[in-house]
C-alpha cells in the first residue's frame, strides 16, 4: 500500500527453522503455548536431521537450505529463474566452518593447505553463493551483514527490488547458528542471562542467544497464494554507539515513521507491534522510549517473543516476521513472555494475554549493534492499493 | 542492473596502508581495527572532494545520506584475536568481540561522521563493489536516501598476509546520487555511472579455495572507478573488469 501508488510487495511464502521447532505451526505454537526453546539461557535448534546437524555445510547454511525450500514450497515455486533474486542475511553464519580450524593452525597442529580449504568458505557471501547453488539460483542476490537488523534489512532490500521492477520475486531471509565467538562474546558484555529472558520486567536478567532460520518469499503480483503485503519499510542509523542504541531510540523513532509514511498510515492504524524486546536494559528502554514517541497516545499493543525462541541476531528480524505473519493469518495476538512486572520506567501498552485481534497493519522493528535500526509494515492482503 | 537513475559520482577518497600512520597517537581511533581506519580515511577525503563538485552543502542533512559498507573478509583481524585470545586464556574480550561484528566498520563510521540515514552492510568477496553500488542505487532509487555514500575495505592479519602472497589492501569510497538530481541543484559530479552488471553466477567454495589467502580487491569496482576518476583516466565508456574467479562486471559509464 506504498502511498506513492507503487508497486505493491506480496508474501506467498513463509519458512523457518527455531530452537522450538522447524516450521512455522511449530514456532507460533510454542509460543502460544508459553513454551520456550531455551536451556541454559542459549537456544540452540534441536534436530536429528542429518542434512543439519553435520555434513560439509556450515549450521547456518543447512538452517537456510531448509527455511528457504520451505517458503518456496508453500509459494509454489519448484525452482527460481533469473528474473528471481535472492538476499541472505547473517552475522557469525559462517564462522562454525574455521573457527577451530584456525586455532589449530596456529599451534601448528594443521598444515596451511588443510586451512585453507577450510578458510575458503570464510566469506558470509560463501554461505549465499552455496545457497544459490543448492537451490538453483542465478538471478540478482545479496548478502546483508547488518548485525541483528540484518534479516529486516534483507526484507526491506527485496521490497525495494520488488517494487523496482528489478526482480518479479525476491527469496529475503536470515539465518544464523551459535557459536563461540558470540556466546563468548556478549557474555563478556554482560548481556547474556542463563534464564529465559523477561523482555519489559524489571527482573529482566538480559537476552538469550539462539540459532535459526527463516526466509519469506515477496513477489509483485498477487496470487492465490498471498498471505500478507509488505506495506512499508524504513532504514536508519543512531550514529550514537557502537553497541548501544540512542538512549531515546533516535534512529528507532526514525526507521518506524519513515515506515508510517511509505505505507501512508497514521499510528493509530497500526494494530499491533513486535517488538525487537531483546530482553537487555538498554534495548528495552530505548526501543520503548521511542515506541512512546512515535504512537503516543494511539499505541497499540506490543509484544516480544524472544524469551521462547531467543535473540538469532541476524535472522531474527525474519524469524519474528514469520511469526507477525502468522498472527495476522490467525487475526491473534500473543503476548510477551515472562513479563511479570512490568518496569515501570517504561510506558508501553504491555500484550499481557494472547487473544484474538482485528490485525490489519503490523509493524515489526529491530535494533542493532552499530546502531542500525529497521521497521516493516505487513498488512492483510486486502487491505490498501493493489 | 541497468540502473533506472543513473549515479552522479560527487566525491571520491581513498584510505591506503602507508596512511595509517598518520593516526597513530590520535585517540579518535585507539580502538579502531584496519578496515575502520582505513575507511575513515576513505570516507574523510571523499566528503572534503564534495566541494569540487559543489555538493558539500547536500550532504549536511544527515538523515538524507546513506552509507554502504562492504568487506571481503569482514573484520577479519579482531575475529582472529578474539578466538586467539579466547583459547589461549580463556578470556573474551569485549573490545574484540564488537569490534569483531561485519558492521562494526559501519558503527565506528556512522559514528565519526554522524551519519543517520540508512546504513547497511555486505560482505562480498565476490563482485564486492558492484553489489554495493547496486544497493547504493536502489536505496536512492527508493529515496531511502538522497546521497550514498559507498565504501568498500580489504585489510587482514598477518597471520592470513603470509600465507597467500595477499595482495592490494585498502578502502575506496565513492559518494554517489541520482545524476538528474545533481543537475537539478547545479551539482557538477566527476562521473556518472548508469549500470552495473555481474555475472550472477554463484562461484562455489571450491572454486575460492585458490583465492582464500589472496584479496580480491584489486577487481573493486569501487577502487576501479575512483583511480579513474584521480588519475583523470575516466571516460565515458564500458568497461570490463575480468575476475580471476571466473566471470567479468561491465560498468557503463557517462
Amino acid at each position: 500500500m506504498f502511498k506513492d501508488g507503487e508497486k505493491a510487495v506480496w508474501v506467498s511464502g513463509l519458512g523457518v527453522i527455531s530452537c522450538v521447532g522447524d516450521s512455522s505451526a511449530a514456532l507460533w505454537s510454542a509460543i502460544v503455548e508459553d513454551q520456550s526453546g531455551i536451556q541454559n539461557g542459549i537456544g540452540p535448534v534441536k534436530t536429528t536431521d542429518s542434512q543439519i546437524s553435520g555434513g560439509k555445510y556450515s549450521r547456518a547454511r543447512s538452517f537456510a537450505f531448509k527455511a528457504a525450500r520451505q517458503a518456496l514450497d508453500l509459494a509454489q515455486i519448484e525452482n527460481l529463474v533469473s528474473s528471481d533474486g535472492l538476499i541472505l542475511a547473517s552475522t557469525t553464519g559462517k564462522i562454525d566452518c574455521w573457527d577451530k580450524e584456525l586455532i589449530e593452525f596456529l599451534q601448528n597442529r594443521i598444515t596451511s593447505a588443510d586451512f585453507a580449504r577450510e578458510f575458503a568458505g570464510q566469506s558470509l557471501g560463501q554461505m549465499l553463493d552455496d545457497l544459490r547453488i543448492a537451490i538453483g539460483h542465478n538471478g540478482p542476490s545479496a548478502m546483508v551483514a547488518s548485525a541483528c537488523g540484518a534479516a529486516t534489512q534483507a526484507i526491506a532490500l527485496g521490497a525495494m527490488w520488488i517494487r523496482q521492477g528489478r526482480v518479479k520475486r525476491c527469496l529475503v531471509g536470515g539465518s544464523e547458528a551459535l557459536c563461540d565467538l558470540t556466546v563468548e562474546g556478549f557474555k563478556s558484555l554482560k548481556l547474556l542471562s542463563d534464564q529465559p529472558a523477561q523482555p519489559f520486567d524489571r527482573d529482566r536478567a538480559g537476552i538469550n542467544l539462539s540459532e535459526g532460520a527463516g526466509f519469506l518469499v515477496l513477489e509483485s503480483e498477487r496470487n492465490s497464494r498471498s498471505i500478507a503485503k509488505v506495506s512499508g519499510y524504513g532504514l536508519r542509523t543512531d550514529g550514537f554507539h557502537m553497541t548501544g542504541p540512542h538512549p531515546e531510540g533516535r534512529g528507532a523513532q526514525a526507521a518506524m515513521r519513515l515506515a508510517l509514511l511509505r505505507a501512508g498510515l497514521a499510528p493509530g492504524e497500526i494494530s499491533w507491534v513486535h517488538a525487537h524486546g531483546t530482553g537487555s536494559d538498554q534495548n528495552d528502554l530505548a526501543e520503548c522510549a521511542a515506541l512512546q514517541k512515535v504512537f503516543s497516545a494511539n499505541m497499540p499493543p506490543v509484544t516480544s517473543t524472544k524469551r521462547i525462541h531467543g535473540h538469532a541476531l541476524g535472522a531474527s528480524g525474519v524469524i519474528e516476521s514469520v511469526i507477525c505473519i502468522e498472527a495476522l493469518r490467525r487475526q491473534m495476538i500473543v503476548k510477551t513472555g515472562g513479563l511479570e512486572n512490568p518496569d515501570s520506567r517504561i510506558s508501553i501498552h504491555h500484550s499481557r494475554e494472547t487473544r484474538p485481534l482485528k490485525l490489519t497493519h503490523i509493524m515489526k522493528n529491530t535494533l542493532g549493534f552499530g546502531g542500525i535500526n529497521a521497521s516493516l509494515i505487513f498488512s492483510q492482503p486486502d487491505k490498501g492499493a493493489t | 542492473m541497468i540502473f533506472s537513475k543513473r549515479l552522479g559520482v560527487l566525491g571520491y577518497g581513498f584510505g591506503f596502508p602507508e596512511d595509517l600512520a598518520r593516526l597513530v597517537g590520535n585517540p579518535d581511533f585507539r580502538k579502531a581495527t584496519p578496515k575502520m581506519q582505513l575507511a575513515s580515511l576513505a570516507m574523510g577525503m571523499a566528503i572534503e572532494s564534495l566541494a569540487q563538485s559543489k555538493a558539500d552543502q547536500a550532504f549536511s542533512i544527515r538523515d538524507d545520506v546513506g552509507f554502504i559498507f562492504n568487506s571481503g573478509y569482514g573484520e577479519l583481524e579482531a575475529t582472529i584475536d578474539f578466538l586467539k585470545s579466547l583459547s589461549e586464556t580463556g578470556v573474551a574480550r569485549p573490545l574484540l568481540f564488537q569490534n569483531s561484528l561485519h558492521n562494526s566498520t559501519m558503527g565506528f563510521c556512522a559514528i565519526r561522521f554522524g551519519l543517520t540515514g540508512a546504513a547497511i552492510t555486505l560482505n562480498h568477496r565476490v563482485f564486492g563493489g558492484e553489489h554495493a553500488l547496486q544497493i547504493a542505487q536502489s536505496l536512492i532509487q527508493d529515496k531511502e536516501c538522497r546521497i550514498a555514500i559507498v565504501t568498500t575495505v580489504e585489510t587482514v592479519p598477518d597471520q592470513i598476509r603470509l600465507l597467500g602472497g595477499f595482495g592490494v589492501e585498502g578502502a575506496t569510497t565513492l559518494i554517489v546520487a541520482d545524476s538528474d538530481w545533481c543537475r537539478r541543484l547545479g551539482f557538477s559530479p566527476f562521473a556518472c555511472v548508469s549500470a552495473v552488471e555481474c555475472r550472477e553466477t554463484p562461484v562455489s567454495a571450491e572454486n575460492m579455495a585458490a583465492y582464500a589467502f589472496k584479496s580480491l580487491y584489486e577487481f573493486d569496482a569501487v577502487r576501479r572507478i575512483a583511480l579513474e576518476i584521480r588519475d583523470g583516466a575516466f571516460q565515458p565508456k564500458e568497461s570490463i573488469i575480468e575476475k580471476p574467479y571466473g566471470g567479468s562486471a561491465m560498468i557503463l559509464t557517462a
